[in-house]
């Protein structure tokens, strides 16, 4: 299991990615002549998706690198998407979350790759989250954040489906030609469905932190520790966003590219290192080089 | 085989003449009633609005053609024969099996890939089987139809998307929407263009459909018709406001709904987007109010671009699907020579392989212990080689036969059974 590597998922996303493409790709001449190759692409693309997840996993089991790193969080953040789109993908009618999903999975694994796992020296991990009594707090801090920031990513490509969705209307596209998506009401509850989720779990997430920095009195310049600003510009963006949701009616594009704006702040919230004291990461018996 | 189809439709006869052709239901059982003792063969009818075909089939009887069709159908719906003689076309043997399939398969159709003829030919083999005027030939036929269809349908792309413009208006909303019980629908105007389309906007089941027009009394007419509500026209702009879905058909000279009453209207919704299919001419929404998103607006040349395109991109598919109907036919034909002649062959066969093992039997006694083991199994295999050669002449003639409509009441089929005394 050691041997697998990023390159081994990615891949898989990647042809999977390549097969629906194929099979939405309506004008392809081949489908006039063998109408069935539409499902043998689909159910490829099912496989080769299926046999991504698989390796992600075993990955991440095997390496179990941590949330705090940006090389852990984006992984991590990765597979939980490429789960849903490979859900997604099994029910015929929602294979556009598959379509719009895997690319961004293959981005955050990208990014991952070149940010690259920490060096063996370098395997500390910030003393907030090291493990001691308040070991609970932190993992649900981390775990809420981690969910907030796949419900978010959700949202974000909900929000684009919309957006395109709403072109294809504006050029009065032809019921059933281009990208196969979700009806504009249905994309736009699902983004309001989405924010309401996120919020609460990132404001518990984030107000759990602000109490682990507060316990950890000597630590509070972790203030001034960039993935934090993020972070607390990241809920700002939220806080208004969720007004929006609830408050006065405003179009659905409005609140499509605030979600936009709220996710790009979330990967630079992820893509930031934190700067606070770190503590050597506990000893584990797979704790040790990542595979590239 | 014995198969000849003799019709009437759309291409070769004027409207005027098809609507004195079609059959209703109590004159189809009448006419299929009568085809029993006038036509003497199996029979299948065949009556749609763009079309009248007769299905004849008979095993060694001669069928009916153009002439005694024409004469058939002049006595039952009293029209002079020699009027209907320069309009009628037939086909014999396979030429009617993939007239048959593609008439079907729509591909004969007055709008390609329309689904309700598949539906129309299995209704005329269930009235001729209750007039008892099928046979086993025209109901494997008819049976086999219903597959290359079902086939022409799923295999190929002939069938892909609605093409009437009241379908399209419908699909237009369902872009847009996900669910309708929560959804308003508001009718403008009583346009007769608009009655189709509010029927499908109707069989969505949205919550309440509001009727307004100038004249109350149409309102109330239309609103009684659909489930609806009347609304005065006076209150046009309140109903704008609580609509999801309008439906604008009136005469109105100048458009109804302009910039300005729409920004009026907007400022007051709480409703996400509004659909409007808009069939009116001229028309009654400035087209400069969709944008896609608080508005879809859809006008009539909209929808019949769309129609146009989808027509065209059926057309794409024909030669997929005359393909897949010319396989169905060399299937049928094959299907067919075997289930007629399958028996007689059998019987022709086991015959001769009895004849001819009693003759080697003879034979080796004869020899017995003059001739080794090898050169016994060498006569044998040449008493098996003769038998072959000997009945492939006839078994061949039979399948050729078979392919070809029958010319009188002596067949091939005939002459082997008396020939080689195969009696059933």
């Amino acid at each position: 299991m050691e041997r697998i590597s990023l390159f081994c998922f990615a891949a898989s996303y990647a042809v999977s990615l390549g097969l629906d493409g194929l099979a939405v790709w309506r004008g392809n001449p081949v489908f006039r002549s063998w109408p069935g190759a539409v499902s043998w692409l689909r159910g490829g693309a099912w496989l080769m998706a299926m046999a991504g997840l698989v390796a992600h996993s075993l990955y991440l089991w095997t390496w179990q690198p941590p949330l705090a790193w940006q090389f852990g969080g984006l992984l991590v953040l990765a597979w939980f998407l490429a789960v849903f789109a490979v859900y997604e993908r099994s029910h015929p009618g929602r294979i556009s979350w598959s379509m719009f999903l895997l690319p961004l999975v293959l981005g955050l694994v990208g990014v991952a790759t070149l940010i690259g796992p920490p060096a063996p020296s370098d395997g500390r991990i910030p003393g907030l989250f090291s493990t001691g009594s308040l070991q609970f707090w932190n993992t649900l801090h981390g775990v809420l954040l981690l969910a907030a920031s796949v419900v978010l990513s959700l949202a974000f490509i909900a929000s684009l489906m919309f957006l395109i969705r709403a072109r294809q209307l504006r050029y009065k596209l032809a019921p059933g030609r281009g990208l196969s998506l979700f009806t504009l009401e249905g994309l736009e509850t699902m983004n309001k469905r989405l924010i309401a989720v996120a919020f609460p779990l990132l404001s518990i997430g984030m107000g759990l932190g602000a109490g682990l920095l507060f316990v950890h009195a000597s630590k509070l310049d972790g203030l001034y520790d960039p993935r934090v600003l993020a972070a607390m510009g990241l809920w700002i963006t939220f806080l208004v966003l969720f007004g929006l949701r609830y408050g006065a009616r405003f179009r659905g594009s409005v609140m499509a590219w605030m979600t936009i704006c709220a996710w790009i702040i979330l990967v630079v919230c992820l893509l930031l290192p934190h700067t606070l004291p770190t503590v050597p990461r506990d000893a584990s018996p797979s704790a040790g080089v990542l595979a590239p | 085989m014995n198969l000849r189809m003799v019709g009437f439709s759309f291409r070769t006869t004027p409207i005027e003449i098809r609507e004195k052709l079609a059959f209703g239901p109590e004159s189809l059982r009448i006419a299929l009633e009568r085809a029993n003792s006038e036509l003497l063969c199996e029979t299948v009818l065949l009556s749609t609005c763009n079309r009248v075909e007769f299905y004849l089939a008979g095993e060694d009887v001669p069928l009916p053609g153009p002439k005694e069709i024409a004469g058939f159908l002049g006595r039952i719906h009293n029209v002079n024969p020699v009027d209907l003689e320069n309009h009628i076309y037939f086909y014999d043997g396979p030429a009617a099996v993939r007239h048959l399939f593609r008439v079907t398969g729509s591909l004969d159709s007055m709008v390609l890939g329309e689904g309700q003829i598949a539906a129309q030919a299995k209704q005329a083999l269930e009235s001729a089987r209750e007039g008892g005027s099928v046979g086993p030939m025209l109901n494997a036929l008819f049976q086999h139809a219903r597959v290359v269809a079902r086939r022409i349908r799923t295999e190929t792309g002939i069938a892909q998307g609605h093409v009437s413009v009241s379908s399209l208006a419908v699909d237009f909303v369902r872009e847009v929407f996900d669910h309708f019980a929560d959804k308003t629908v508001a009718v403008i105007g009583a346009g007769k263009m608009g009655e189709l389309t509010l029927k499908h906007l109707a069989e969505l089941k949205p919550k309440r459909i509001l009727v307004t027009n100038r004249s109350p009394e149409k309102a109330r007419a239309i609103a009684a018709g659909c489930g609806g509500q009347a609304v005065p026209f006076e209150q046009l702009d309140d109903l704008l406001v609580r609509s999801d879905i309008v439906l604008s058909t009136t005469g109105a000279n100048e458009p109804i709904v302009d910039q300005a009453r729409w920004q009026r209207v907007r400022s007051q919704r709480r409703k996400g987007t509004m659909v409007v299919i808009d069939i009116a001419v001229p028309r009654d929404f400035e087209p400069s109010l969709h944008d896609g998103e608080t508005m879809c607006l859809y006008n009539i040349d909209d929808l019949q671009k769309v129609r146009e395109a989808r027509i065209a991109e059926r057309r794409r598919h024909i030669g997929a699907a005359e393909s897949l109907v010319e396989n169905e036919v060399a299937a049928f034909g094959a299907d067919w020579s075997r289930r007629r002649n399958g028996p007689v062959i059998a019987r022709l066969t086991r015959d001769f392989e009895a004849k001819r093992k009693v003759v080697v039997e003879q034979l080796m006694q004869k020899i017995a212990g003059r001739v080794a083991s090898e050169d016994r199994a060498t006569i044998e295999g040449a008493f098996r080689l003769l038998q072959n050669q000997f009945l492939h002449g006839p078994i061949s003639a039979l399948a050729e036969e078979t392919s070809r409509p029958a010319t009188g009441q002596h067949t091939l089929l005939d002459a082997l059974r008396k020939l080689f005394r195969i009696h059933d």
